[in-house]
């Protein structure tokens, strides 16, 4: 993992929540779109019908793929080099974004228009290529709003989903527009206006891939706004950026794919665009890239397979369902988890694919519901791996120092009967400052990570054993056993 | 990363001593059975594919003749008035006669501007193609690019007029795979288009909005033969 993106993570999920939780409009903006997506999801895999068979299906060829990624990769590679495309390897997204460099400058570009990709993200291609003079265009609708106000994607599929008409409005108005209104059509007008005349001058296309397919050596593009199709048309060179789990064998596979990935991200029976590109453009054509360039990375990826506990984290198809479903996401948003991927999937995949001690705190964004596992086309058990990945932090020693002391200390009281009396009439004793009606409530001290949000009640003024003892000796007497508490 | 490194570190993980090279064995392939076998007769084929694509915003009519369908498609471009139409080239025109119908208009056709054909279709208003295929479940119509079929045709205008007959429409997405691979084998044409219905995004406070980049109207003309 790049020391820069340790840089990025200088907080904590619990920080970054905390913030998040203080935006109303972010909280009522992520519900409210989580809900639709939702409620669109079911609707559409229940007119589909048999949606238990097409995920287990799913999961199936996924699975397969996986387990002999050696082959179909080696087959999907062969295949685009036969098409005459170029293709890359990358251990990490370091070298990923060199090699992007090394093709955009070699071809002297000084504008490139991109289509929505997590893994461009994840490489921080953007920020290398400005560094270089190099002028990059987001294209998505919504990732572009992202850039122009400078911020990350909040989701993986709807990224603008904080952003009001009026901060957009604000946004777009810099950027040159004049006499906008909040009207989702005058704002949608004047993005297609400023956008059409990038596409029609860019000298780079870059694109991620949804899936690659080994036995033509297609990259296939699922898209709505048709600006995947501009970046794969218009530009003279064509840059595919794609994680190197990306393949799927055959053509009868992308059926499946077709009929699960848009009805879990956008409950829509296909995106409008499902876009098959083979090669670079055929001599004589008119339009198309000259030359076709495809950036295989691993970046942590390859570290998965072989391990039974996670390799499944590979089969995933991005389509965001778990998000939707997520209680934890739903109520924090995105830019919590501090990382490119948010939410259930987020939260297995980042400290996965970063190894070192950012992002080990993610895992515990969760309230392992499994809520994800159940919404997920694929059906990945990402509920089970946030339980090992916690179990991992606490076999690497990487729990906080507090929370080991607090164990350390629980097991020590609780092992002896006369240690944990004395230290419960101790405890006693030491709450009365902090009792208010029956709770203890406080703001700061040991206590606080439960106490801050929540009160805690407080310890009996005397124990069990002291009150069945009483009970004993009254019952003796032939008295009712009296309620002391 | 040297491409051998990047197999073998896969094969290595994966408990191999060097990487796969021969097809691995599969049970299952492609979608459920139940799926595979979901086959509408014609009939039901064409209105499937007409009210899928109504749901998407976009607006198809049938016509029992080529006759009717280019008079339906005159009366279409006089209502809408552009100033130019854009057209695929090759076997298409001739098939459909779409001359007939343009005579008057400024028609730039595919391919004849060279270096310039992307530029000038750029500029036009109406973009007129015929289709490869069409899919009755999701309303979809299937374009494969090559020298006259260009692809900016169905992309840069603001209408996109398709132009279908009834025996291209396919129940599902898979039957149209079988045929493309038949026909072509491993080597597919340079992009093949999946087109279901207008542009679109919601990424604006999640309101739907229109004719994002893409075309915002979608129109099929059908004729049944
Ligand atoms: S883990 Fe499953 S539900 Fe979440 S994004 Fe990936 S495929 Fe979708």
């Amino acid at each position: 993992m790049s020391t820069e993106k340790d840089a990025i993570q200088v907080t904590t999920i619990v920080d970054r929540s905390r913030l998040a939780l203080q935006d109303d409009f972010l909280r009522g903006a992520v519900r409210f779109t989580t809900e639709r997506l939702r409620g669109r999801k079911a609707a559409s895999s229940e007119e589909l019908g048999n949606w238990e068979a097409w995920r287990e299906r799913g999961r199936q060829i996924r699975s397969h793929t996986i387990a002999h990624l050696d082959y179909y990769l080696r087959q999907f590679v062969d295949n685009v080099q036969a098409h005459g495309g170029h293709v890359y390897f990358a251990a990490n997204a370091e070298e990923a974004a060199q090699t992007i460099v090394k093709i955009v400058e070699k071809k002297q570009a000084k504008l490139a228009v991109k289509s929505k990709s997590m893994v461009s993200e994840e490489i921080h291609i953007n920020k290398h290529l400005q560094e270089r003079g190099i002028e990059v265009v987001e294209t998505d609708l919504g990732e572009y709003i992202i850039q122009l106000a400078g911020e990350m994607p909040s989701h993986i599929i709807i990224p603008a989903i904080h952003k009001t008409r009026s901060q957009i409005k604000d946004l777009f108005t810099a950027a040159g527009a004049t006499n906008l209104t909040t009207d989702t059509k005058d704002l949608t007008a004047f993005a297609r206006r400023a956008l059409r005349d990038k596409f029609l001058r860019a000298d780079v296309g870059m694109t991620g891939c949804n899936f690659a397919i080994a036995e033509s050596g297609s990259v296939v593009l699922f898209t709505n706004e048709g600006n995947g199709r501009m970046v794969s048309t218009l530009p003279k060179t064509h840059i595919v950026t794609m994680g190197m789990e990306r393949i799927l064998p055959t053509f009868a596979d992308l059926e499946v794919m077709a009929n699960l990935l848009p009805r879990s991200a956008t409950g829509q029976k296909l995106t409008t665009y499902m876009s098959v590109i083979t090669g670079p453009r055929r001599a004589e054509e008119a339009d198309g890239p000259d030359e076709l360039h495809i950036v295989i990375l691993d970046n942590g990826r390859s570290s998965q397979l072989g391990d039974d506990e996670f390799q499944e984290v590979l089969h995933c198809i991005r389509c965001g369902a778990c998000l939707n479903v997520c209680p934890v996401y739903r109520h924090i948003g995105g830019h919590a988890y501090g990382s490119v991927y948010p939410g259930p999937i987020g939260a297995v995949l980042t400290p996965l694919l970063n190894q070192g001690e950012a992002y080990q705190d993610l895992p515990y964004a969760s309230s392992l519901c499994g809520a994800c596992y159940e919404a997920c086309p694929v059906k990945i058990p990402l509920h089970d791996m946030l339980v090992a990945l916690r179990r991992r932090n606490v076999e690497q020693g990487r729990t906080k120092w507090a929370e080991r002391m607090a164990f350390q200390g629980y097991r020590m009281v609780f092992a002896k009967a006369g240690r944990y009396k004395r230290v419960m009439r101790l405890a006693r004793k030491a709450q009365k400052p902090l009792l208010r009606q029956g709770y203890v409530e406080s703001t700061m001290g040991p206590l606080m990570g439960w106490t801050e949000s929540r009160h805690a009640p407080a310890l009996a003024k005397s124990s069990f054993r002291e009150r069945f003892q009483s009970m004993q000796q009254a019952w003796r007497r032939g008295e009712d056993g009296g309620d002391q508490v | 990363m040297r491409e051998d490194e990047f197999f073998a570190g896969i094969a290595k993980r994966l408990g191999r001593s060097s990487a796969l090279t021969t097809a691995p064995a599969r049970d299952v392939v492609g979608a459920p059975d139940f799926w595979q076998s979901y086959a509408l007769p014609e009939e039901e084929r064409l209105e499937k594919f007409c009210v899928e694509l109504e749901k998407l915003g976009g607006s198809a009519v049938v016509y029992d003749s080529k006759a009717s369908l280019l008079q339906g498609l005159s009366g279409f471009l006089e209502t809408l008035q552009p100033r130019t139409v854009g057209m695929w080239s090759g076997a298409f025109t001739a098939e459909f006669d779409v001359d007939r119908v343009l005579a008057g208009r400024e028609v730039v056709y595919w391919g004849t501007d060279g270096a310039n054909s992307v530029a000038r279709m750029a500029q036009v208003d109406v973009g007129i193609t015929g289709c490869d295929f069409a899919i009755a479940d999701t309303g979809t119509v299937v374009l494969m690019s090559d020298i006259h079929k260009g692809r900016s045709v169905s992309l840069l205008p603001s209408v996109h007029v398709v132009l279908i007959k009834s025996s291209q429409i396919r129940t599902r997405m898979g039957e149209v795979w079988a045929e493309v691979l038949q026909q072509h084998g491993g080597h597919l044409p340079s992009s093949i288009h999946f087109i279901s219905g207008p542009s679109r995004s919601s990424d604006i406070e999640n309101d739907l909005s229109i004719g994002v980049h893409g075309p915002a109207t979608v129109y099929a003309l059908i004729w049944q033969e």
